[in-house]
């Protein structure tokens, strides 16, 4: 379908925010599900490109992006009042267990997209968010002032160490997730706050694929329920063509796994499903 | 003019509403752009190719896009014959569009057995016999290079079945009228064209190939000229109808093909590009029609005019 191109803005360096005005889409989408965008009417490039929905405004949907090659480039030039052919939306989006009582975001450059939709649907749920955000500097560190807004606590961390904490962003996590494990021996809540156990939180990433196993392998060890958010290189969408698969365990197969649509099957996976 | 165009053309036996059929490999079981398009509005569904055991695929990456097109190496991933009849089968059986069962195997054992499998089965009104895909080492490809192989699994598949037979070309092969004369000799019903072409790309930065299969096959707009010429040579060289593909985007694409010969055609990468693309192509056909006040497009197959007009 063609939406209308309400906005087309430059947020820092390679970042861009589209805003497009899609009811049918707005109004259905769940977190972490995404659209295909045919970003240019000609054959070169060919093919659309796949976007998480970074978040629902009413009738609108919104999708930040990072320009990478030559179809974010020619995405980047789309102005306001522009039709852009849309469709969506797709993919399995995140499980939100009913009983979560706090949500780590994690999150690595513009992996965050997919999370604001995310946290503004745990807050619904009086959830205690919280978005650990990396990035190579400051200008990768994106959506800030919307997380805060809906009251998302913020851990950063940069590479270089211009924002934030220097260091990975899954360093930030380990340490977190090992002072949550210590405060469990403590003997009773502080100041009256409700304990968090730690069968109470889950955890929801989307970034690099390093990163993501990395998460992977951090949330297994605190025995948490992970979900990720994979991104891959598609050419239908819609579970057709077979393009997209990554490697999922699977016992009763040969060699023990078989290949999952990130299109159809995911994009979002249980974490300890995926071989990395 | 006032009257709608007559777009219903016949496959031999197979009768299809319109030319337009949505090809193998492009369009999985059907079921999967059911919510995306109505398929009883499509000619007919080539489904996603069959092997007699289910098969995993390449490893990935699996896809690369190229200018105008794309490399695919899937490695012809599919569930295996039987559960596509248990399990996808029924749901197509809602529609009243043709459901042609591409067909592949490593060996011609192999390649009976599918065809026996789906013989007896309710709901297939053709079997594509794909002796062309470029990513898997048998996966028939060895059979479509060379004309005495053709005829020996065409052959072996026609006594098996019951069914008419469509037998898939690959472009990758010096003559294709050659190849395409063995698989009419071995008893096909038609001739579809043209597979994919064999290519491949290379990251300069890694110095990887692009694909984990290292080479691919090419799809898109990129190969329409090639695919054109193509079936223009087997259909004026062979008396059997030719469903005509190959970076087909618009009706004007597909309008080519018929008038080079193809009786019906095969829309591929362009569903990736656009979900209802075929709809679209049928509409503009129609309108083509009515403009040049045609009342049916059989008159338009293989209507090229070599010689200028009035001359």
């Amino acid at each position: 379908m063609q939406a209308i191109i309400i906005n087309n803005k430059k947020i820092t360096d390679n970042y861009y925010k589209l805003t497009l005005n899609c009811a049918d889409i707005a109004h259905t989408a769940c977190p972490g599900q995404f659209v295909m965008l045919k970003v240019n009417n000609g054959y070169d490039p060919l093919l659309r490109r796949p976007f998480g929905i970074h978040s629902v405004n009413q009738n609108n949907i919104e999708i930040l992006y990072q320009v990478v090659g030559q179809g974010t480039k020619l995405m980047s030039r789309l102005v306001p009042k522009e039709f852009i052919d849309v469709f969506g939306p797709l993919g399995n989006g995140f499980v939100i267990d009913k009983d979560i009582k706090q949500a780590l975001l994690i999150a690595g450059g513009v992996g965050v997209a997919p999370m604001l939709y995310l946290a503004q649907q745990l807050r619904n749920r009086n959830t205690d968010i919280r978005l650990f955000l990396g990035g190579k500097n400051k200008a990768d560190l994106l959506a800030l002032d919307d997380f805060t807004r809906l009251g998302v606590s913020l851990h950063l961390a940069t590479e270089d160490g211009s924002y934030g904490t220097k260091g990975l962003i899954t360093d930030l996590l380990a340490d977190y997730l090992n002072l949550q494990r210590n405060s469990l021996t403590l003997p009773s809540p502080q100041r009256g706050e409700e304990a968090i156990s730690i069968c109470d939180m889950a955890v929801f990433a989307c970034g690099p694929k390093a990163m993501l196993a990395h998460v992977s392998s951090l949330a297994k060890s605190a025995d948490l329920v992970c979900q990720v958010s994979l991104d891959t290189a598609m050419a239908c969408g819609v579970g057709a063509c077979g393009g997209c698969v990554v490697k999922v365990k699977n016992a009763a197969a040969s060699d023990g796994f078989v290949y999952a649509r990130v299109c159809k099957d995911g994009p979002v996976f249980t974490a300890d499903k995926i071989i990395w | 003019m006032t009257n709608k165009p007559n777009l219903a053309v016949s496959i031999g036996k197979v009768k299809l509403k319109n030319p337009l059929m949505a090809a193998s490999g492009t369009f999985g079981y059907g079921e999967e752009y059911s919510s995306w398009l109505d398929l009883n509005r499509l000619g007919a569904i080539v489904v996603k190719g069959l092997s007699i055991k289910p098969q995993r695929g390449n490893p990935p990456p699996r896809i690369v896009e190229t200018p105008a097109g794309m490399l695919n190496a899937i490695g012809l991933e599919n569930i295996g014959v039987a559960k596509f009849i248990k399990s996808k089968l029924p749901f197509l059986r809602n529609y009243n569009t043709p459901v042609i069962a591409n067909i592949f195997g490593k060996t011609i054992d192999e390649y009976v057995s599918v065809a026996e499998a789906l013989n007896n089965t309710s709901g297939v009104a053709a079997l594509e016999v794909n002796i062309s895909c470029p990513n898997v080492k048998q996966g028939g490809i060895s059979f479509g290079t060379d004309p005495k192989s053709t005829y020996s699994v065409v052959s072996a598949v026609r006594k098996a079945c019951r069914l008419p037979l469509w037998v898939k070309l690959s472009p990758n092969v010096g003559s294709i009228a050659a190849i395409a004369k063995s698989a009419a000799d071995a008893g096909a019903d038609a001739i579809s064209l043209v597979n994919t072409f064999l290519g491949m790309a290379v990251d300069i930065h890694s110095r990887r190939p692009k694909l984990h299969n290292i080479t691919g096959g090419l799809s898109g707009p990129a190969i329409r000229p090639i695919a054109l010429r193509l079936v223009w040579e087997v259909a004026k060289n062979i008396n059997l109808p030719v469903i005509g593909m190959g970076g087909i985007m618009r009706s004007e694409d597909a309008l080519e093909f018929i008038i080079a010969g193809a009786a019906a055609v095969s829309i591929g990468t362009a569903n990736f590009v656009n979900p209802t693309a075929s709809l679209d192509i049928i509409a503009g056909i129609e309108k083509y029609l009515i403009d040049k006040e045609i009342a049916d497009i059989n008159q338009l197959v293989g209507s090229l005019r070599l010689k200028p007009a009035g001359s």
